[in-house]
């Protein structure tokens, strides 16, 4: 069954040394996956987002099988990255315009993880700029059946994130499928789905926001955009 | 410690990862971490790491897996307090 999973992490709101401590990053990466760090280009991905960059994955792929598992818990640590490649010559840069959006990757320069739970193994995209970190992930290492969006806004309040991240993802989506009446409401497990004239329609979705950041996935749309 | 104790200092741990400051003040056992105090998930870690050392505790994964609502979390505060003896 398809799912959907995405996460954000505004790294303007994040604390840079406690990221770095032992005590802290010891939660939420693995021994492991600290000697895949050791493997990796340092200049190109630092400690402190590639920290992030793992923490984003696993929490993306926790929302991708929570949906389909009610019954996971999320220890980060459980959630193993085996693998990251990072875009070649690849430099961090503003957001500019403060919203991007697509449907696949093609057009961005992006890290690629595997991450496995339980013996399942999850592909992701993940887009870092100087602002922030963020990822989507899939069943299979072909992302163009995903669409995603992420945007900056001012208001950093939980109320106005939670109406934001609804209205923009609800905006993007309509546009790619013609369909007006698309709602998003939490299902009984406080899962999104997404509704269309109230019935239950299968793109599933995924909302994340951090402080000013904002972002969703959304799968099947392809099938949603032939309707 | 008792466990209103405990319940007091937790609140200052809470506090500066949630805006909700109201419901903080009258916080109950049943009272989620994120979906009613709106912590975001990025911030667990640091509630982790903040009472462990508000405690003098450590906590492992899987007491930190418990850590949902304010109840579970005075369980497992106050289980390492009684470990540490």
């Amino acid at each position: 069954m398809i799912s959907a999973g995405n996460d954000i992490v505004s790294l303007t709101a994040i604390n840079v040394t406690r990221t770095k401590s032992p005590e802290f990053y010891q939660k939420i990466i693995s021994p492991a996956e600290k000697a895949l760090f050791d493997t990796l280009d340092q200049e190109a991905l630092p400690f402190d987002r590639f920290v992030w960059l793992l923490w984003s994955v696993k929490e993306s792929a926790y929302k991708y099988l929570q949906r389909l598992d009610h019954g996971i818990v999320f220890t980060p640590v459980k959630f193993e990255v085996r693998s990251i490649a990072i875009p070649p010559a690849y430099s961090y840069t503003e957001s500019g315009a403060g919203e991007i959006s697509g449907r696949g990757f093609g057009n961005f320069s992006t890290f690629k993880a595997e991450v496995v739970f339980a013996g399942r193994k999850l592909f992701s995209r993940v887009i870092i700029y100087h602002e922030f970190v963020s990822s989507v992930v899939n069943h299979s290492d072909d992302f163009e059946g995903v669409y995603w969006g992420i945007k900056r806004i001012k208001d950093t309040s939980y109320k106005y994130q939670s109406f934001a991240v609804r209205e923009f993802a609800l905006a993007k989506l309509k546009e790619i499928s013609g369909l007006n009446n698309l709602a998003i409401h939490k299902n009984d497990e406080d899962v999104p789905v997404l509704l269309n004239d109230s019935e239950l329609f299968a793109a599933p979705i995924s909302l994340s926001h951090h402080e000013q950041w904002i972002a969703f996935s959304c799968q099947s749309l392809a099938n949603m955009a032939d309707n | 410690m008792t466990r209103q104790e405990i319940l007091d200092e937790l609140k200052k741990v809470i506090a500066p990862y949630t805006t909700n400051k109201e419901l903080l003040a009258g916080i109950t056992e049943d009272t989620d971490l994120i979906k009613d105090l709106k912590i975001n998930s990025a911030n667990l870690v640091d509630i982790i790491i903040d009472a462990e050392a508000k405690y003098e505790i450590e906590i492992d994964y899987d007491s930190a897996d418990k850590m949902i609502n304010v109840g579970t979390c005075l369980d497992v505060i106050g289980a390492k307090i009684n470990e540490r003896g």
